[in-house]
């Protein structure tokens, strides 16, 4: 048998763990259901709000073949989120040679852009095409600039 | 979908490459041997993987397994443990004792099932695992290498060539064994080394805390590292087997038969897990080698105590700097400017700042139960010294790490959760340790001479 000072401390750590859970439940993302993965693995992370660019790599690497160079930006630029999509590129296309609009929060000058076999541009359709248009999503858009 | 299952099922290699390791730790249960296997299987593996990209190499996973097992089954003749006179099993638990043990096993559950659910709702996935850990560990797997030509392009600083190489030469040896990194997959690390820690951690603690205390102290650790882990997205991140290591090498070294050379050993090399996980692995292993032989008057042979805890980083992390040393790309760990460059003036603003961003119910009171079991944990305070001693140096570091920056206010916002959530553990294993023996089962015949 244990002691009652062991059962008060013991009792002490199950409340806090019953406290610690219950708040863990409460700080659960509301879902219709949990039986399905969500659509990316950031969707409901502190990163949310790079979700499209997620949605649009993953997207694209079913059309930019291994091998390829393919520019990634904003339709408009943004150096500091060009940046981030940049790191999302590198992880999310590899075996491609990702050309950045932006890095370190400072946009590449001149534009590597025309040396890109493809080009993906997330955000709205840009208004003057890129090339062949190879996918287009509410994320984004990806276009082949060379045969 | 497919493989995003092989690349979870992967990591099964190594409880079957681990097994022979723990073969002679019979007096503790299956889980906590199985968990021990895998995670010393683990470290052993990350090595090799070291070793051959240092000597040219490429991976090939038959052979990594093999190499790893043979060291397995060499590290089991060296392993064992001893006897656990105040362990208590759960099954002979009766009464009120035996209803805290089901509500501990009950929140342990809970909380892993949180984590869980927070994974499969994208809810915890750490940014730095998309852009940092992630794609390291995709090329390595394409190149069958620790590749230093990724860190040659100025556009990829960002990857930190010299950060420790264990999560991302695992998540590599996973993606060979998929065909492909598996994001989503990978970020289950989280849920399944939080459920690895609730199986290993009570069959450990039992040898110095009285059941349920062991069991309802786990379940605090669980769950603490759950929700801190949620509210700071560390899915798929080195923290959580930062945290697995720590917190099983802690747990080893508090009971009674770490006086026994081959469980330093093992606690060694549960050390070089933490060493090679993640930068501020090295002081927690540092002040661990320091304190446990100075803490403990069961130990002798000091310096040599010492050094079993020490020795397997200095194989691991010597052969990781050799590698750096050999492509040309580092000597040591990147720092935030001159090591002893600090600004001292900053220090009521950094302390400010920690208070703030954890200041909050899902931050603080992980940390704030742990220290009430803490508190009312009975005398003796001496078994409690190695567990906080290396807290206090913990903070210490952080503290120090902080004021190398003028203005550390949003650094301290994304990072001071993540790196404090050692202290979880380190403050409910203090509040156990040595507590067997105040115990009533503890104190009978046979206890008092000893």
């Amino acid at each position: 048998m244990t002691s009652q000072g062991h059962r008060a401390q013991t009792a002490v750590a199950l409340l806090g763990a019953a406290l610690i859970v219950g708040w863990g439940v409460a700080r659960l993302p509301k879902r219709a259901s949990y039986l399905r993965l969500s659509n990316t693995p950031i969707d409901n992370s502190g990163n949310k709000e790079s979700a499209p660019a997620f949605r649009l790599l993953t997207e694209a690497a079913e059309v930019v073949p291994p091998g390829a160079s393919v520019f990634v930006g904003h339709t408009v630029p943004d150096p500091i989120r060009d940046t981030y999509l940049h790191r999302f590129a590198v992880a999310l296309l590899p075996e491609r040679r990702v050309l950045p609009a932006a890095v370190w929060g400072v946009a590449v000058s001149p534009s590597p852009e025309p040396y890109a076999d493809y080009v993906l541009l997330l955000g709205a359709r840009p208004a003057v095409p890129r090339g062949k248009e190879l996918l287009a999503t509410p994320d984004g858009t990806v276009w082949r600039r060379k045969p | 979908m497919r493989s995003g299952a092989v690349w979870i099922a992967s990591f099964a290699t190594l409880l079957i490459a681990g097994a022979p390791a723990v073969r002679g730790l019979r007096n503790l249960s299956l889980a906590t041997r199985a968990v021990l296997g895998a995670a010393v299987a683990s470290v052993v593996l990350s090595t090799w993987m070291t070793l051959f990209s240092l000597v040219g190499l490429l991976w090939n996973v038959p052979v990594l397994l093999l190499v790893t097992l043979i060291a397995s089954i060499g590290l089991g003749r060296l392993l064992e443990a001893g006897p656990d006179p105040a362990a208590k099993r759960p099954s002979s638990l009766t009464g009120a004792d035996r209803w805290l043990w089901t509500g501990a096993v009950l929140l342990s559950a809970a909380g892993v099932a949180v984590a869980a659910l927070s994974v499969i709702a994208g809810a915890s996935t750490s940014g730095d695992f998309i852009m940092f850990w992630g794609p390291k560990a995709q090329v390595f797997a394409l190149t069958r290498t620790i590749d230093a030509r990724i860190f040659r392009d100025p556009s990829l600083g960002y990857l930190h060539p010299s950060y420790p190489p264990f999560v991302t030469n695992l998540d590599a040896f996973a993606t060979m064994l998929a065909g492909r990194m598996a994001w989503g997959a990978a970020t289950a690390t989280f849920p399944l080394l939080l459920a690895a820690l609730a199986l290993a951690l009570p069959g450990l603690l039992r040898a110095t805390a009285a059941e349920p205390t062991a069991s309802a102290a786990a379940a605090l650790v669980v769950s603490g590292i759950g929700l801190v882990g949620m509210e700071a997205d560390i899915a798929g991140n080195g923290e959580m087997p930062l945290l697995l290591f720590e917190t099983l090498a802690m747990a080893l070294l508090v009971r009674r038969d770490a006086a026994k050379p081959s469980m330093q050993l093992l606690a060694g090399i549960l050390l070089a897990g933490v060493a090679s996980t993640k930068v501020e692995g090295l002081p927690f292993v540092i002040a661990t080698a320091l304190l446990f032989p100075a803490l403990r008057r069961d130990v002798p042979g000091k310096l040599c105590a010492a050094l079993r805890l020490f020795l397997p980083t200095a194989v691991t992390l010597g052969a990781w700097f050799a590698f750096g040393a050999r492509s040309g790309l580092f000597r040591g760990y990147e720092g935030y400017g001159r090591f002893l460059t600090i600004y001292p003036a900053i220090f009521p603003r950094v302390a400010a700042s920690v208070g703030y961003f954890l200041w909050g119910i899902g931050y603080a009171t992980p940390f704030l139960f742990p220290l009430v079991f803490l508190a009312l944990r009975p005398r003796p305070w001496r078994p409690a010294l190695l567990p906080l001693g290396i807290g206090a140096t913990l903070c210490a570091f952080f503290l120090f790490t902080y004021l190398h920056d003028q203005n550390p206010h949003m650094w301290i916002g994304w990072s001071a959760a993540r790196i404090f959530s050692p202290l979880i553990p380190l403050l409910a294993i203090a509040g156990c340790a040595g507590t067997a023996d105040s115990a009533p089962e503890a104190t009978g015949p046979g206890r008092a001479a000893r």
